[in-house]
């Protein structure tokens, strides 16, 4: 069993998880996108804002302050809840493919939307564990609105992923295709599925789902940090709360990167195009087209997070709890309803 | 719902960004900011004023007693200072500065305190070279040439009045006027009180070596007929050459005389003579007094072993016949003041503001001066002194001015 | 090296938490114009945080009253270390007009050391970034002499 072959894959997929798609790279990126999203609404607030880098200081201040555990808190759960969020985020990136590029890659039906559906209840319930533990009233209030917030936002996510997957299956007569690899290929072979006019309004929808997902602006009622001082992280200091921070960015960048994989995944096709035209071949060329993959779907991400997350903050006030459940279960569910309903008849 | 800002976000987007770069670029306070105090110490007279009126009772001060005089070390603590500028407002002398320094940080307490340190000395006389503002002031002084006879009388309004015929011009009443009012001019025998500046508090007539000052309650003097004409003409120094059979007369000005035959250049009175008016050669045999510097105080006289100084009052000497000088100026009681009734002292009222006690007071309008809000009215013609109650806010500096404490509060 | 990092960062995030003990609110406008697009000390990484669990800064304004001084006490132990204090204002140094009332327990620096003072009735924004970079430095010193 131990074979060196083994050895190869066993650190093939360590590098997957800690280096590429997996913790370094969210952390990087993750960080990167927080960071750009501070300097955009600054500016459209016409301020200077901080520094692109400000989230890489703020995460490494944390990890060098005290951590202070409450006397009424449960120390593990306290400790462990933002680990295992975070390394929930980790999972789902490593399952969302770069284009082409698939972690696994010989089990389509691992990396399915079903699987990222729970995965990525895993970092609010994380939130919602630890935030308990602490017992703070705070936290309290924090707790029960981050309950209604992702229930709200839970709905149009699950009408979004069916209609896609209903769309897919539609064009390829397999009923519904749940696979993200499968959603994938698709649009490889036919182009992007933002092209289908059944898929508009469940883009529109996703586009307002992530700024509820990651609990930016106008729908951040759960960890309002006017009113009650951040909620859930109220106890939270030093590491901890620094994992949590990293979390909610690498959060950012999980959505962005599903979006990009649910409705824009034909653009990675391009790439390989060119660099086959260019005249590489071989390991060279895998290697040159995956980097220009990540680029573009870094840059993707960017432009994602400036209009779903740093625009809405900028120009929005933020909703109560029962606006914000309202909101997404009326306008939100309703676009993606719409989408559905078109994606069912064919269209 | 409706996005009113999406317009405004887009457009800042491109716009520069209306931040003031702070500590980038430096930043300019307003003008007329009121930030760091800045104390000049040479200005300051240590009226205290600032400290009474400071409200965060961020002025302190401590005091040291040296040899030349009261060292004062005045401090602001401007971490407890509300930056009114009341104190500023309040300083006569300009001794306070409010600065558009705001950067005032620190770490340690010391770094907010602002101080000076200065020697207070007698205030200085003012030099007030045209001084119009009382012609009736500048006119009445009782002049040196009294005509014989006249009666000096105090004045009523608690103000100083020379004697002519015993001052001695020796400066000390203006040496020691805390208001600088008087100017005395030795060479010129003049005695002047400026009106205005006075305030009636008599360190004058307590500080004449000659009671040459009355005051309200002192007699008054008359002038004798037969006194020496004009004590302004002065009679020339001794010559220590006087030829024998002279009689020498002590002078009428206060200043001593020396009798030759009796003198044996001991120099003892020009070692004890206080002003170092005296120059003795024994070798020479001269005995010079420098008018300019005597200040008539007798010292030299009672310090002469040989009793070879004539000072005022004492018999002429002679090797003749013996000339008695009648004694200059004589004191004659007079009639007492015809004002001096008897007033019940007011009790001072529950409501704060001030009452004034009559028997006491002069009007010299300092209190009407400082008065913050001018809710004083007071005329030293007229002797009056109103109180306007709605004005008054009951804050006590009118009595804290008063020289003669005639102010209830 | 990581130490190192940590300590840059710590010069670069500085995280403010306010308390206001008694003030006239002067000093908490002031202090709140200096977030505003104006001076946006956000540039400097200041950011206003609602819990002093999450905050590097402490600060103070107002003349520290008999109600407010265990409160300001408590919380000021409830932020992790390292911390820095800063008072605003003249109040919380010395009680200002406020000084000797019944009602005042301050100045702040008999009960916990004070690390910057910023002295003004109130500070100008300009003084008060002033201010808010020196406890940064401090802030850093002490993370340096930390472990």
């Amino acid at each position: 069993m131990f074979t060196p072959a083994f050895f190869t894959t066993a650190l093939l997929y360590l590098g997957y998880i800690l280096i590429f798609p997996g913790f370094l790279f969210c952390f990087v990126i993750g960080l990167l996108l927080c960071g750009i999203d501070r300097k955009a609404v600054a500016r459209m607030q016409k301020r200077v804002g901080p520094p692109i880098l400000q989230p890489f200081y703020d995460f490494f201040k944390l990890c060098g302050k005290e951590t202070i555990v409450p006397a009424a808190a449960s120390r593990t759960t306290f400790m462990l809840a933002p680990l295992v969020g975070l390394a929930a985020l980790v999972v789902i990136q490593l399952f969302i493919p770069v284009f082409n590029f698939r972690v696994f890659r010989n089990l389509p039906e691992v990396a399915d939307m079903i699987v990222i559906l729970y995965l990525l209840l895993i970092p609010a319930v994380s939130v919602m564990l630890g935030g308990a533990a602490t017992g703070s009233p705070y936290a309290g209030i924090g707790l029960s609105r981050e309950m209604v917030t992702v229930l709200a936002v839970e709905l149009p996510l699950v009408m979004v992923l069916l209609s896609v997957a209903k769309a897919v299956g539609n064009e390829l007569g397999t009923g519904l295709v749940f696979s993200l690899s499968g959603v994938v290929d698709y649009q490889a072979a036919h182009g992007s599925l933002i092209g289908h006019i059944s898929m508009i309004p469940a883009a529109l929808a996703m586009l307002l789902i992530i700024p509820g997902e990651t609990g930016n602006h106008p729908f951040d009622a759960a960890e309002a940090e006017t009113e009650i001082c951040e909620g859930l992280l109220a106890e939270y200091s030093g590491a901890p709360l620094g994992i949590y921070k990293l979390s909610h960015a690498v959060k950012m960048l999980t959505l962005t990167s599903l979006f990009v994989a649910l409705f824009l995944g034909g653009i990675g096709t391009g790439v390989e195009h060119l660099v086959a035209a260019v005249g590489l071949t071989g390991a060279v060329a895998g290697a040159v087209s995956l980097i220009l993959q990540v680029l573009i779907l870094v840059l993707l991400c960017i432009v994602l997070t400036l209009v779903t997350i740093s625009f809405v903050h900028a120009v929005t006030a933020r909703l109560k709890i029962e606006q914000l459940f309202k909101y997404y279960w009326t306008v939100v569910t309703g676009l993606a309803l719409i989408s559905l309903v078109l994606a069912w008849y064919g269209f | 719902m409706d996005f009113p800002f999406v317009k405004e976000a887009l457009s800042s987007l491109f716009k520069k960004s209306s931040c003031d770069m702070y500590p980038i670029k430096p930043s300019e306070a307003a003008p007329n900011y009121r930030g760091r105090i800045v104390f000049h110490p040479d200005k300051c007279i240590n009226c205290m004023m600032c400290e009474r009126v400071c409200s965060g009772s961020a002025i302190t001060h401590t005091s040291e007693q040296t040899p030349e005089g009261e060292l004062i070390t005045r401090t602001f603590y401007l971490g407890s200072c509300t930056f009114c500028a009341t104190c500023m407002d309040f300083c006569g002398h300009g001794a306070i500065e409010f600065t558009r320094d705001y950067h005032m940080i620190a770490t340690k307490e010391e770094d907010l305190m602002v101080s000076g340190t200065f020697l207070k000395k007698p205030p200085v006389k003012k030099p007030k070279p045209a001084a119009p503002a009382a012609p009736k002031a500048e006119a009445k002084p009782v002049t040196p040439a009294a005509a014989a006879g006249t009666v000096i009388k105090p004045r009523d309004d608690g103000k100083p009045v020379q004697v002519p015929s015993k001052c001695v011009y020796c400066t000390i009443c203006a040496k020691k006027c805390p208001a600088g009012a008087l100017e005395v001019d030795r060479a010129a025998k003049t005695w002047t009180l400026n009106e205005d500046e006075c305030v009636a508090c008599g360190t004058c007539a307590e500080a004449c070596p000659k009671k040459a000052i009355l005051m309200p309650g002192d007699e008054p003097v008359t002038v004798e007929a037969a006194a020496p004409a004009a004590p302004k003409a002065e009679t020339k120094p001794a010559a220590p050459a006087a030829a024998a059979g002279t009689v020498i007369k002590p002078r009428d000005d206060g200043k001593p005389v020396q009798v030759p035959s009796k003198c044996v250049y001991c120099t003892i009175c020009a070692k004890k003579c206080p002003a170092g008016a005296l120059e003795v050669d024994r070798a020479a045999k001269t005995w010079t007094l420098n008018e300019d510097e005597c200040v008539a105080c007798g010292t030299c006289a009672e310090a002469c072993p040989k009793k070879a100084i004539l000072m005022p009052g004492d018999e002429p000497v002679t090797e003749g016949a013996a000339a008695p000088a009648a004694p200059k100026a004589e004191t004659k009681p007079a009639a007492p003041k015809a004002e001096e009734k008897p007033v019940e002292p007011p009790k001072p009222r529950d409501d704060g503001r001030p009452v004034q006690d009559p028997s006491k007071c002069v009007y010299c309008t300092i209190c009407a001066k400082k008065c913050p809000v001018g809710a004083l009215e007071v005329d030293r013609a007229a002797k009056t002194w109103k109180l306007d109650e709605d004005l008054c806010i009951g804050c006590g500096n009118c009595a804290l001015v008063c020289p003669k404490q005639a102010i209830l509060y | 090296m990581f130490k190192k990092l940590i300590e840059e960062s710590t010069g670069k995030s500085p995280w403010l938490f306010h308390i206001n003990a008694g003030s006239c609110n002067g000093c908490d406008i002031e202090l709140v114009s200096v977030l505003t697009p104006r001076y946006d000390a956000e540039r400097l990484g200041f950011k206003l945080s609602g819990t002093p669990r999450h905050a590097d800064i402490v600060v103070v304004t107002g003349p520290v009253t008999q109600q407010s001084l265990a409160r300001v006490l408590r919380t000021i132990e409830q932020v992790p270390e390292p911390r820095c204090i800063v008072t605003m204002g003249s109040c919380p140094q010395s009680g200002n007009v406020f000084r000797g009332s019944y009602a005042i327990a301050g100045p702040l620096s008999k009960y916990v050391h004070v690390d910057v003072d910023v002295a003004g009735c109130t500070p100008k924004p300009e003084a008060v970034i002033d201010g808010l970079v020196k406890a940064t430095e401090i802030l850093r010193e002490k993370r340096r002499a930390m472990k």
